[in-house]
């Protein structure tokens, strides 16, 4: 901890730009700056916005700006803050943060320095950081939005309910031992029970909020997959309109994979192609397979390609689930000799494909809709998003790549799946869901340490694991930790 | 007017006065007195006629290994023993002696008279003031000089008693009540709130038909409560308590009445417990509930009194009666001291230190109901710690500070300084963060360091380190035997390994009664060993998977605690609320684990305090 006044441009400075903004903290730190910025003649007072000239150490006026004075601690993180708007040429801004630092002493902000002050001087709790984290970071709309959530403390407040729920169900156990010849036995029965369904109820709606991929919603990605050769670069081509991958008729071309940020309807996503997966002696290829099993495990809407016309080792492909399958290369009705394909029906069990017929962009809406109660039921460790559980792959269509361009459709499907997710009102703050994946599995322990074990005691020592964790996804517990996550990832005040 | 000059002087003779007198007075060479109002004896039982009790069970045990009386006193006029929480678990038995209270207090002035460095003094306290060497308290008769004073006077000071519409002063029923603190000792802060507790009517024994109620015999098996007693020692005949219930009918007559009930019209100020309800609580808080326990307890074996526990009532007389007499059993009940209630004034305890002394006032300590405690058992265990302590300092020692980790009585005494109560302290077991190591059956083993640090030697002490040595080579060797379970012995006992096991392996089994099975390996193996560290080293191994996972879980929780923070800067921060700044600023909390134990702090404060961590 220290308290030495510091500097940063606060409005990124990667660029030259109309105008940046410099924001100075500490403490009693005007005196100081009063032969740069004649804060005695402007009259400065908090909360004011004035127009005045910055003056070099020899007098010479150096830009023109605009200041503004946050007197602690009624500021952004409770020390004294002036912000200084200048003319945003890279050049400049360096030049009036070097006055500052070479002749006040000031020290250059380190990443997410002022927001550590204000979590020092109680301003923000850890969540209201993590917060702002994703909300300068946000690449997508709902980002933005649990940030700002997060900020204005909303998703704390259903932690703090659940934090209730927990106490109920405490007091409910404590009842138990040293009211019992008041309440009476069958008043603690009840009272045991109705406190621990709450909970139970509480865990169970932000368990599945929270076994949605944060990853996989922070940054989604589109997986192709699909044995070498399948048209996978091809279907890449068009969902992103041009001839990014290289497309040739021989076998393995894509060995590394390529991926390219694409935006649907102002969310961030990532495409990805994925090299072949097969067995093989060639070191480069094999890498590729094993790169593409781990794009599989985030992958946000996974595709796989499979070319009809050819044998291939479905093995490497059943590990994973599909949000759709395309079978290239042929529009006839499948005619029994693929073997590879013969697998993928076996695994996936009777997938016949009577409606199938080849389609175009005309055929929009698949019938792919994330099923509510499948993919997110609480069975299910954190992990990507699958579609329904009773039907392993997405619906199966036979299509032409040569003769049709389906990238519209497909990117159809994939903002309508993240659609329906986000109406689950994800977690994405992975502190968060790891924190509440492990009240999840701890309230399971919990469950059947009372449905095995006669002893209260025992029972209600049991439960404080549960609370313990409660205890770290409000914050409470092992901030040291916390912190170092947070301010490593941190960039901002810079 | 005559003098007398102690080293320790005791103002009070209650339970946590006579306990500090009877510890202080180990030391031989220290002279203590306890003064004591005339009509008063010594440690009688105002309430409840019953030693222990949930969680209080475990301080009663705790107060008889470190040397103190109160546990003795239990066993020799026990008339009932009973263990509480039977079917909850090991770590929460706890046991519960009903008392013949005539006889218990008998024997507790018979006990003070016989000690030789302990003298009493039957006088009412006016006035103690500090000179600059000594105390000197004054009482209506004598001036006693002290080098230690310690304060242990109940519900007197201010005393209020109330009988439904009428109010009287005094300290309990029919017994005078002392002045104000301020009166007596000047510049001693009372906390700002007046504590409230209550009792129910004395029925009469002869007019009570024990036919419709439930029997609740004395349980043999329960063990004493004094160590060097026989383990199943009974000293007098056992009673029955009964159990019986109130109906709509009792609780109409009280909900009737409200307007005559000093607790809701306005005439009592002071808080009482929540835990500790009158009926009257219970009737206006519960409109629902009509039916609530009542166990009717015998008050000794002659005397014609019975305590019908669960109907603590402050209403008047007439009404009391017609409530009484709505219960089945009670109808022609007689009853023949009323219910009342008393308010008192108590001290600020969080002036106090961990050996209960006046952080600005060396040498004055404050023991028992003052403190705001409510119970026997919590009164005697800070008696005992401030006893001893007043003793320690004078002999230049050690002080004597049980740790909240290892004892209810380290529990109690943090809390206590740590916080300014705002309603009357009752001990749980709930307040140990460590409940499935405090329990009553190791008491041996969580004592035995700090009996051993008073430096006394007794037939206590040499038990305790028996106890403590037998049970470190019985571990040993339950951990290096390894026993093949074909033998018949075990393969009766439906005992199965594949392989060679521990005993400790074996104990853990959940189909296992631990205590019993140990029990018979000992007999089986022909080895004789005392009853009571037969069930301390079952529980224990049983125990011992859970309370190392408790262990870790507790660090984690309370990693925090000992980080310290700024109170003064937290009341100026804008994210905590008006409450929780109210409470901070009158606790003044220097570390994080104080300000969590703060009671009303809320998680939201606790979440922003942690985050300026790093």
């Amino acid at each position: 901890m220290n308290d030495d006044t510091i500097i940063a441009c606060s409005s990124g400075n990667s660029a030259n730009v109309a105008i940046s903004i410099i924001r100075i903290s500490g403490k009693d730190f005007l005196d100081k700056i009063k032969p740069f910025i004649p804060v005695e003649r402007i009259k400065l007072e908090t909360r004011k916005a004035y127009f005045t000239k910055l003056y070099d150490k020899d007098e010479t006026v150096v830009d023109e700006v605009v200041v503004v004075f946050f007197k602690g601690p009624n500021s952004y993180n409770g020390e004294d803050i002036l912000e200084i708007s200048c003319h945003g040429n890279k050049l400049n801004v360096q030049k009036i943060i070097s006055i500052f630092i070479d002749n006040c002493g000031f020290k250059l902000a380190n990443p997410g320095e002022f927001t550590e002050r204000a979590l020092r001087n109680g301003k923000m709790n850890i969540s209201q950081v993590e917060g702002l984290d994703l909300l300068l970071n946000a690449n997508n709309i709902f980002s933005l939005k649990q940030g700002y959530s997060l900020l204005s403390g909303e998703l704390q407040e259903d932690f703090l309910k659940l934090q209730q729920a927990y106490m109920n169900h405490k007091s409910a156990i404590e009842l138990g031992f040293d009211f019992l010849e008041d309440i009476g036995e069958e008043g603690f029965n009840e009272n045991f029970k109705s406190t621990l369904n709450e909970l139970k109820i509480l865990v169970d709606k932000l368990y599945k909020r929270a076994s949605l991929s944060t990853t996989g919603l922070i940054e989604p990605e589109i997986v192709l997959f699909g044995p070498p050769n399948a048209g996978k670069s091809t279907l890449f081509n068009q969902i992103l309109g041009s001839d990014r991958a290289i497309v040739s008729p021989q076998a393995g071309t894509t060995r590394d994979y390529i991926s390219e940020a694409i935006s649907i309807k102002n969310n961030a996503f990532k495409l990805i192609d994925t090299a072949g997966i097969r067995f093989s002696e060639d070191s480069i290829e094999s890498q590729g397979i094993e790169l593409s099993k781990r794009f599989a495990q985030k992958a946000f809407f996974k595709v796989l390609l499979v070319d009809t016309s050819a044998d291939f080792n479905f093995d490497s492909f059943k590990d994973f689930k599909y949000d759709l399958c395309l079978l290239t290369h042929s529009t006839e009705a499948y005619d029994g000799t693929n073997k590879g394909f013969n697998q993928l029906l076996k695994y996936f069990g009777p997938i016949e494909p009577s409606e199938i017929a080849p389609i175009g962009p005309e055929l929009k809406g698949g019938p792919i809709e994330p099923n509510e109660s499948a993919p997110i039921g609480p069975e299910l460790k954190s992990g990507p998003i699958e579609p329904n559980e009773s039907a392993p792959i997405g619906p199966i269509y036979y299509v032409d790549l040569l003769a049709h361009d389906i990238g519209d459709f497909i990117l159809d499907m994939v903002i309508k799946k993240y659609d329906s997710v986000l109406d689950f009102d994800p977690i994405l703050i992975q502190r968060h869901s790891t924190k509440v994946n492990e009240i999840y599995l701890n309230l399971k322990n919990y469950l059947h340490t009372v449905r095995d074990i006669n002893d209260l005691a025992i029972i209600s020592s049991e439960f404080n694991s549960v609370g313990n964790c409660i205890s770290e996804l409000i914050g409470i517990v092992s901030p040291d930790d916390i912190l170092g996550n947070i301010f490593n990832s941190f960039c901002i005040g810079k | 007017m005559e003098h007398f000059n102690f080293d320790i002087a005791i103002v009070g003779g209650g339970h946590a006065g006579f306990e500090a007198a009877y510890c202080a007075s180990q030391f031989k060479n220290l002279s203590v007195a306890i003064i004591t109002m005339p009509e008063v004896g010594i440690a009688s039982a105002p309430c409840n006629p019953a030693v222990g009790g949930v969680g209080k069970g475990q301080v009663v045990r705790e107060i008889d290994h470190l040397g103190g009386i109160m546990g003795k006193l239990a066993d020799l006029a026990g008339i009932q023993f009973r263990t509480l929480n039977e079917s909850k678990g090991y770590a929460v038995h706890s046991t519960r002696v009903q008392i013949d209270k005539e006889l218990y207090s008998k024997n507790a002035e018979g006990l003070a008279n016989s000690i030789e460095n302990l003298t009493i003094i039957r006088s009412k306290v006016i006035k103690t003031i500090k000179t600059e060497e000594n105390f000197e308290v004054k009482t209506e008769e004598c001036l006693v000089k002290a080098k230690k004073v310690i304060f242990t006077v109940g519900t007197f000071l201010n005393g209020k008693l109330h009988y439904g519409l009428e109010s009287k002063e005094g300290g309990r029923h029919e017994t005078r009540k002392a002045e104000g603190l301020d009166s007596i000792f000047d510049a001693i802060s009372v906390n700002p709130k007046r504590f409230k507790t209550g009792t129910p009517p004395r029925l009469n024994v002869d007019t009570i038909d024990f036919r419709e109620m439930e029997v609740q015999p004395s349980d043999p098996t329960v063990e004493s409560m004094h160590v060097l007693h026989g383990t199943f020692e009974r000293f007098v005949e056992q009673k029955n308590c009964y159990l019986t219930y109130t109906n709509v009918e009792s609780m109409a007559v009280i909900r009737d009445n409200k307007d005559k009930s000093p607790m809701f019209n306005g005439n009592i100020k002071a808080t009482g417990a929540r835990y500790c309800p009158s009926i009257e609580d219970k009737a206006y808080r519960y409109p629902d509930k009509n039916i609530h326990h009542v166990f009717v307890e015998p008050e000794g074996l002659d005397l014609k009194t019975m305590y019908p526990s669960g109907i603590s009532t402050s209403l008047p007389v007439d009404v009391q009666k017609k409530m009484v007499n709505s219960i089945a059993g009670l109808e022609q009940a007689e009853i023949l001291v009323p219910g009342y209630a008393v308010e008192y004034d108590v001290v600020d305890t969080t002036q106090l230190d961990l050996t209960l002394q006046l952080t600005n006032l060396p040498g004055l300590y404050f023991a028992g109901q003052v403190n705001g405690t409510s119970g026997y058992e919590e009164a005697a265990g800070q008696g005992m710690i401030a006893g001893y302590n007043a003793a320690l300092s004078l002999l230049g020692r050690n002080p004597l500070i049980l740790s909240r980790n290892d004892s209810y009585i380290g529990v109690m005494i943090e809390d206590l300084v740590s916080n300014l109560r705002d309603e009357p302290y009752r001990l749980f077991t709930a307040r140990s963060e460590n409940r499935l190591y405090i329990r009553e059956d190791n008491t041996a083993l969580r004592m035995a360091k700090y009996r051993r640090s008073l430096g006394l030697s007794d037939q206590i002490d040499e038990y305790l380190e028996s106890f403590s040595l037998s049970y470190d080579c019985y571990m040993d060797l339950f951990q290096k035997t390894l026993i093949d379970t074909r033998e018949m012995f075990y393969v009766e006992q439906n005992i199965k390994f594949d392989k060679k096991v521990t005993l400790i392996e074996i104990l853990k089994l959940s189909h296992i009664n631990p205590i019993e099975f140990l029990a018979r390996y000992f007999d089986y193996n022909s080895i004789q060993v005392d009853q009571r560290l037969v069930k301390c080293l079952a529980i224990s191994v049983k125990y011992s998977g859970y309370i190392a996972k408790s262990d870790e879980i507790n660090q984690k929780t309370y990693k925090l605690d000992s980080k310290p923070i700024e109170w003064a800067k937290l009341v100026e921060s804008e994210n905590i609320s008006f409450e929780c700044k109210q409470r901070i600023t009158a606790i003044k909390p220097t570390t994080f684990g104080q300000l969590r134990r703060i009671e009303g702090i809320r998680q939201a404060t606790l979440s922003a305090v942690a985050g300026q961590y790093y």
